[in-house]
């Protein structure tokens, strides 16, 4: 059994009145891709700024490739790579010349830091962008560079902050290519990120946080088991008859859960669609609109705690509350 | 890629160590200085420098006469102390640009020594200060002042006032990584600049001053260090007026430069 | 949604940053302070027997307008981070008039600007300086140090939207504003410059806005630098304002 390669155990960290991060534990096992998921202001930055020394514990430890980041953070930071939320490259300088500039920082010397850059340009596909100023580079490849200086050094662990946050389609799956090239390699990557499928294409483990807590933790298939493969949504504006609907349709379903204007029933399969229209239907009622959708952060989340991921869950909690508890899954 | 058990123990540390330190320092020194060359920097280094000497001698020039001073003397070494604290009152804000770009915490996250950063951005401002040392001394060599002695007391002379503008730099860098607020860095870092060099021998003799505030202005660094760059140009007896800005300048680089690495390790 | 109303919108926004950060308020209301009280000491006596009248009715105006020039290096810093992490961005992307959020910048930072003269006037009230001119001159007092500030937030706005980093607008501002109080007849009378380097003391704004308020607090020559002032201030609003405005789209 081989020791995880990070180690939080009850970290506890606070910003003046506001708890950012409170009682989070978990394991990262080595050479896996580790996923924090979780809404905007869940406190996965923070966790991960923790980890990598940026901000020191308030309570609880954190081991990093068998380094305590408080007492030994110089050890922590030679087995880490770090990725930032946001592109940490100097615009004035082009793509090569930031590469041999952090090369150079990490003790490669003059010529081993121009080989490791061309290296990099290739591997990261920016070859022919490399004597532009990063200044002129669009917003996926500003992230492939930054990742690229990342790894100048390689290191056991690579820490990504939600590095396709606001990447086209396109650039978001190259990143996802990319690590999962690094995974093959022997990395251990701990990532943040909001999507969803995000971590059902790479996270082979995740811990699913709010509000600076864990609220779950387990692997993709574990987490689609609770919310369930897809979503069938039932759209109904009027509130009565969607409290009806709601009625009929809990007590055929588990986990079944309403929002503004819709009911979303756990689909295993596509069948579900038609037993609900068949429910609704058998109870004289018309809904607006039935569909199957992927499931969202909403949805785990609404599964997991009863209140939606996104601001508003204080209301849509009391507004609830008259109408009658969903199901939540054990 | 290595596993975390196969790591060769031998790798040296890139962190600890003054090596790493000088190392980095001269690299992240090199790119600072690529940064300098923007018109704000230019006009503050080869032009103000000039209009302030001229003016400074125009209004007080014919005063101070009166009195047996040669102003342009006495004056030539008080824009250039005045010019190390305008250089460092910038360099706060290098700082603010490096948090905003998200390079200060990729920097922070990396494995180099931490007064890297702070000092890399220390090279780059002595080489500013160099700059405007000898923008200011060929202005003042047109309006009169001359170096009186030989070149090493020259030398001394230039490399006190870089020692100065570093000096003043680590105390601004403290600041600058201290706060998150450009703001509020900005309402700071003036004041005590223009407090420091109006309560001093550099505009006007001590004996300008009343008589109880004079022991402070004779005592205040600032005055210190004037003393003995003024004696490295005028000649006289050197030593004296030399150790203590020696001490006073060591004293509080040490102290700043602690400031400003605690401030990088705490900085977010 | 008038022009003025999202002016005045924005302008709260800022004065509520400022009033809400301990750090930015002390620093702010420090130095003007803590300045006086050392030119008080070092130069009381000689300027006093040199000029008649306190010295303190000549300092206490010129410390106010040299405090409220000098908020003009925040007003540019801070205006240059709200352009760089993207928060002028929104405004322009909302149904906003242009001009509304650089002129909101403006009203906010004199609203700053304001608080810091209020409270300095009142803590000058202890060695001696009085307002003698009545409640309508008071107004006018006010109003020329915030037309005077007016010139310099303007000033540092067009240099934010400049400027390459956030050192630019301190590297350029700066020595513009310390040659403003050397050069100036707020700290020494007129009569101690040289005769060729008068011209550029008088026609310094500090100095005619200086003499201005020396007039409106102790009695002397309103009038003119007033309206000097005022025109100045004037002049410069209406220019820069729709300037900034288009320089902020042709770069952005």
């Amino acid at each position: 059994m081989v020791d995880p390669v990070i180690e939080v155990i009850q970290l506890r960290k606070t910003f003046k009145q506001k708890v950012a991060v409170d009682d989070v534990s978990f394991s990262v096992p080595m050479g896996t891709v580790f996923c924090l998921l979780g809404p905007n202001g869940a406190g996965k930055t923070t966790t991960i700024n923790c980890v990598t020394t940026l901000l020191r514990p308030d309570g609880g430890r954190v081991v990093v490739a068998g380094h305590d980041v408080v007492t030994e953070p110089a050890e922590v930071r030679r087995s880490i790579a770090l990725t930032g939320q946001f592109a940490a490259l100097d615009d004035e300088l082009t793509g090569w010349q930031n590469l041999v500039l952090f090369g150079r920082l990490l003790r490669l010397g003059k010529a081993s830091a121009r080989v490791r850059a061309n290296e990099l340009l290739a591997r990261f596909d920016l070859e022919a962008a490399a004597d532009q100023r990063v200044k002129s580079y669009s917003g996926g490849m500003r992230r492939r560079l930054d990742l690229a200086a990342s790894l100048t050094v390689e290191r056991p662990v690579l820490v990504l902050d939600e590095p396709t946050t606001g990447l086209d389609p396109r650039s978001r799956q190259e990143m996802w290519g990319i690590v999962r090239d690094l995974r093959a390699s022997g990395v251990t990557i701990l990532l943040t990120t909001q999507y969803l499928e995000e971590v059902d294409k790479l996270g082979d483990q995740i811990v699913v946080i709010d509000s600076g807590r864990v609220i779950a933790t387990g692997t993709p298939d574990e987490l689609k088991t609770r919310i369930g493969r897809a979503v069938c949504e039932v759209g109904i504006e009027d509130e009565t008859v969607r409290v009806m609907a709601f009625q009929a349709l809990a007590a055929a379903f588990d986990g079944v859960v309403e929002a503004e204007d819709t009911i979303a029933v756990p689909a295993a399969t596509a069948r579900t669609l038609t037993e609900v229209v068949r429910i609704i239907d058998g109870v004289g009622l018309e809904p607006d609109s039935v569909g199957l959708r992927q499931p969202s952060l909403d949805d785990v989340f609404l599964a997991l705690t009863g209140d939606a991921a996104t601001a508003g869950s204080a209301e849509r909690k009391a507004a609830r509350g008259a109408v009658g508890q969903h199901g939540e899954t054990a | 890629m290595v596993a975390i058990e196969q790591q060769p123990a031998a790798v040296s540390s890139t962190e600890r160590g003054v090596t790493n330190l000088v190392r980095q320092s001269l690299i992240l020194g090199a790119r600072n200085v690529r940064l300098l060359a923007n018109f704000g920097s230019v006009v503050m280094l080869l032009i103000f420098p000039l209009v302030f000497l001229y003016g400074f001698l125009a209004i007080f020039g014919t005063l101070l006469r009166g009195q047996g001073i040669d102003y342009a003397q006495y004056l030539t070494p008080a824009i250039i102390v005045h010019w190390m604290f305008n250089i460092a009152d910038t360099t706060a804000f290098w700082f603010a640009t490096d948090r905003r770009t998200g390079m200060l915490s990729r920097y922070r996250s990396m494995a180099i020594n931490r007064g890297a950063v702070v000092v890399g951005r220390l090279c780059a401002d002595a080489l500013r200060a160099a700059i405007s040392i000898g923008v200011i001394v060929g202005a003042g060599y047109l309006a009169g002042f001359r170096f009186l002695t030989g070149p090493v007391a020259i030398a001394g002379f230039v490399l006190l006032a870089i020692a100065l503008s570093m000096t003043l730099a680590a105390g601004t860098s403290a600041l600058g990584l201290a706060s998150t607020d450009p703001e509020a860095v900005a309402a700071t870092v003036s004041f005590p600049h223009l407090l420091l060099i109006m309560v001093s021998t550099a505009f006007v003799p001590a004996e300008a001053f009343p008589s109880w505030l004079q022991p402070v202005v004779r005592n205040s660094p600032v005055s210190v260090v004037l003393d003995a760059m003024r004696t490295l140009a005028d000649g006289g007896a050197v030593l004296p007026v030399l150790w203590p800005a020696l001490v006073w300048l060591a004293g509080l680089l040490v102290v700043f430069s602690y400031l400003a690495t605690h401030s990088f390790r705490r900085a977010l | 949604m008038s022009v003025l109303r999202e002016t005045a919108l924005l302008a709260g926004r800022n004065l509520l940053r400022f009033l809400g950060s301990k750090q930015l308020l002390a620093n702010t209301l420090a130095f003007p302070l803590a300045l006086m009280v050392m030119m008080l000491v070092v130069f009381g006596k000689i300027v006093s027997a040199a000029s008649d009248g306190a010295y303190i009715d000549r300092l206490a105006p010129a410390i106010m307008l040299f405090g409220a020039a000098y908020s003009a290096i925040g007003t540019g810093v801070g205006f240059f981070t709200d352009i760089r992490t993207g928060l002028v961005d929104r405004f322009c992307s909302m149904p906003i008039n242009r001009s509304a959020i650089f002129a909101g910048r403006v009203c906010g930072d004199l609203g700053r600007v304001l608080i810091v003269v209020a409270v300095t006037a009142a803590v000058t009230y202890i060695p001696g300086f009085r307002f003698a001119g009545g409640p309508l001159a008071v107004l006018a007092f006010f109003g020329v140090v915030l037309a005077f500030a007016s010139i310099f937030l303007w000033l540092a706005l067009v240099l934010a939207l400049f400027a390459r980093n956030e050192d630019v607008i301190i590297s350029m501002l700066n020595p513009i504003l310390q040659l403003l109080l050397f050069f100036s007849s707020g700290f020494v009378p007129i009569t101690a410059f040289p005769v060729f380097l008068r011209p550029v003391a008088e026609s310094n704004p500090l100095s005619i806005a200086h003499t201005a308020l020396v007039g409106l607090s102790s009695g002397g020559p309103v009038a003119v630098p007033l309206v000097q002032i005022v025109v100045l201030a004037a002049i410069v609003n209406v220019l820069l304002a729709p300037l900034a405005a288009r320089l902020y789209s042709r770069r952005y």
